[in-house]
């Protein structure tokens, strides 16, 4: 029981879907247009990831672990299609209104996620209620979200507006509240001018409608994420662990692993399918700047956060990668031929830029020999700093190219 | 005829600008905000999502006509299109690494991030629930992709321009961003007067 609990606080507040896991930003950002939509949605997400969650959980010694993804589907997808003829007949406005993004439930991040970090490894009480929270962590940041646009783009709050109560719309009603608590008189000259704009302008332009638009969405969830991201520093600085805070999918979809966006069907081929990612030279990335983009966004997060931040599964990922790295470094170092070899089209590029700059052999030379000590003189213990400065040239050399780009660009004109 | 090629051309550009994928209908957000760092990578996704979601609006299609109708299990749509697309995304991509090595180089880093997108399921349920036939169906999965690739690109255009700026501290990262989607959605709004 204490641990159902526990699950229900987990997934409310410590590990709440949108606000500190960020998961799930499709349904989010679509529906919240009003609140009673974000209610609607939210509630539809609880049920069928309570539900997918007990049955997992009660498969699971059933399920083969090959095989497991498919079989996850199908019963996610069971389940969606059961809420969705259940609104379908009786609450059909709703149904309009969410129209497509009921069916999406199926391919929401959380689900898949929790099916595959929680409940395939848990009984099936705590897996239930692991779900009812993260429902409701959900439902509850889906409400708010909808709260506010509503309010802010349309003046009513779950659609009863100012005129079926007091005769004004919200906004409206709400600055002429906070004007009669204020004694005009002890105000200063300024306050009382800002006062006045404001309330001519609610009064004349009525409800800023952008923020029911999609664009608005946008808005509102970069504030959310900046937010989060004071908080997360905050956090740190009082040495908090805030490792969950915003490990969805978007800061890096390409490791996103345990929340189920890039899930292949089946475990073998999942792993070929990363190895590209995971094997990429070293050498290559770096002297090809930007060539594979992606590789080196996967590095530079493990790098720098992913230490800390990767759970079991993604750790031994960044793990694997950073003894690849290793590798990877001593082999190329003695010729620049063996260089040349690995470098592709993309790295012809770069060169012309390091050669205009006149420095081309000394440049690569140089950090080769550099990285080879580095490497060389690391030992396990050494090896997450080294790694950190080799990123940091990695990314002097990127700026390099990119002012190289720009003068380029400026001889052109 | 006529008419049709209208209708078809009409369906192409609402979907590709006018009620762009991610831009007003919030579709395949993930891969939009998390893989757009560099315009390669960006337009490298771009066309994968492209060339997956035609393939699966066609097969999907299909087989709502000739096997789901028939049988009146149309109920089962979510189901079926969701196995479908999967295992289609996953037979490509063997596909592709076996007999067409260069596209696979280019494409295949993104095709297991596209099994799960929602923008390849929400418009193989969007031709079925609009009812459009197989070729209105395909050219709407086409004209959404492409609507797809055109935003990812113009947003990692954006954000290469804009990785060295002196943004105020809270908004680096993730929220600027989000803030340059929303300039990019009121853009996209502009083209609502095409047609």
């Amino acid at each position: 029981m204490k641990q159902c609990l526990e699950r229900l606080y987990n997934g409310i507040i410590k590990e709440n879907p949108t606000f500190v896991l960020m998961l799930g930003m499709c349904p989010t950002l679509a529906v919240t247009t009003s609140a009673i939509n974000g209610l609607g949605m939210g509630l539809s997400t609880m049920v069928v990831l309570a539900l997918s969650n007990l049955m997992i959980s009660a498969l699971r010694k059933i399920i083969p672990d090959k095989v497991r993804i498919p079989a996850y589907i199908v019963i996610i997808a069971t389940f969606v299609t059961l809420v969705e003829l259940l609104l379908h007949a009786y609450v059909p406005v709703l149904h309009e209104s969410l129209g497509i993004y009921i069916s999406l439930i199926v391919v929401n991040c959380i689900i898949l996620g929790r099916a595959e970090s929680y409940a395939s490894k848990n009984k099936m009480m705590p897996s239930l209620f692991d779900g009812i929270g993260m429902g409701l962590g959900f439902t509850i940041a889906l409400t708010i979200i909808g709260l506010v646009r509503e309010f802010l783009g349309a003046g009513t709050v779950f659609g009863f507006s100012g005129p079926d109560l007091y005769g004004a719309p919200l906004p409206e009603l709400l600055i002429g509240l906070i004007n009669r608590w204020l004694d005009p008189n002890s105000l200063s000259e300024s306050v009382r001018f800002w006062n006045r704009v404001l309330t001519d302008e609610i009064a004349s332009f009525g409800p800023m409608s952008i923020m029911i638009m999609a664009p608005g969405a946008f808005f509102i969830l970069a504030i959310l994420t900046s937010v989060q991201n004071v908080v997360k520093e905050k956090g740190k600085k009082n040495g908090k662990d805030v490792s969950k805070i915003q490990s969805g999918c978007n800061s890096d979809c390409m490791n996103c692993k345990d929340s189920g966006c890039s899930k292949s069907l089946t475990e073998t081929e999942e792993k070929e399918s990363l190895q590209p990612v995971a094997a990429e030279p070293e050498d290559t990335v770096k002297v090809s700047g930007s060539k594979d983009a992606a590789d080196k966004e996967a590095k530079e997060h493990c790098d720098n956060e992913a230490i800390e931040q990767c759970d079991n599964e993604a750790g031994e990922h960044c793990d694997n990668e950073e003894k690849e790295v290793n590798v990877e470094v001593k082999e190329p170092a003695d010729t620049d031929g063996d260089n040349e070899a690995i470098a592709t089209d993309a790295d012809a590029e770069i060169t012309v830029h390091i050669d205009n700059a006149g420095k081309k052999e000394n440049t690569t030379k140089e950090e080769q020999t550099g990285k080879k000590d580095k490497a060389e003189g690391t030992d396990k213990k050494k090896h997450k700093k080294t790694l950190l400065e080799v990123t940091q040239e990695i990314d002097i050399v990127e700026l390099e190219e990119l002012l190289g780009e720009e003068e380029e660009g400026n001889a052109d004109e | 005829m006529n008419n049709y090629i209208v209708q078809l051309i009409v369906i192409a550009l609402g979907s590709s600008l006018i009620s762009n994928v991610v831009l007003s209908q919030f579709l395949g957000l993930c891969p939009f905000l998390g893989v757009s760092k560099r315009v390669k990578t960006a337009a490298g996704m771009g066309g994968a999502v492209i060339f997956v979601i035609t393939l699966a609006s066609l097969v999907a299609g299909l087989l709502y006509e000739f096997v789901l109708e028939p049988l009146g299990i149309t109920f089962l749509k979510t189901i079926v299109f969701i196995l479908v697309i999967a295992a289609l995304v996953q037979f490509v991509e063997l596909f592709l690494k076996k007999y067409l090595k260069s596209l696979y180089k280019a494409l295949g880093v993104f095709l297991p991030l596209i099994t799960t997108n929602c923008a390849v399921l929400g418009v193989a349920i969007n031709n079925v629930n609009l009812e459009y036939d197989l070729l209105t169906g395909v050219v709407n999965g086409f004209a959404t992709s492409v609507g797809f690739a055109i935003a990812i690109i113009i947003l990692a255009g954006i954000r290469e321009k804009i990785e060295f700026n002196d943004i105020p501290k809270p908004f680096q990262g993730m929220p600027i961003v989000l803030v340059t989607a929303g300039l990019m959605a009121i853009a996209f709004c502009g083209f609502a007067g095409l047609i």
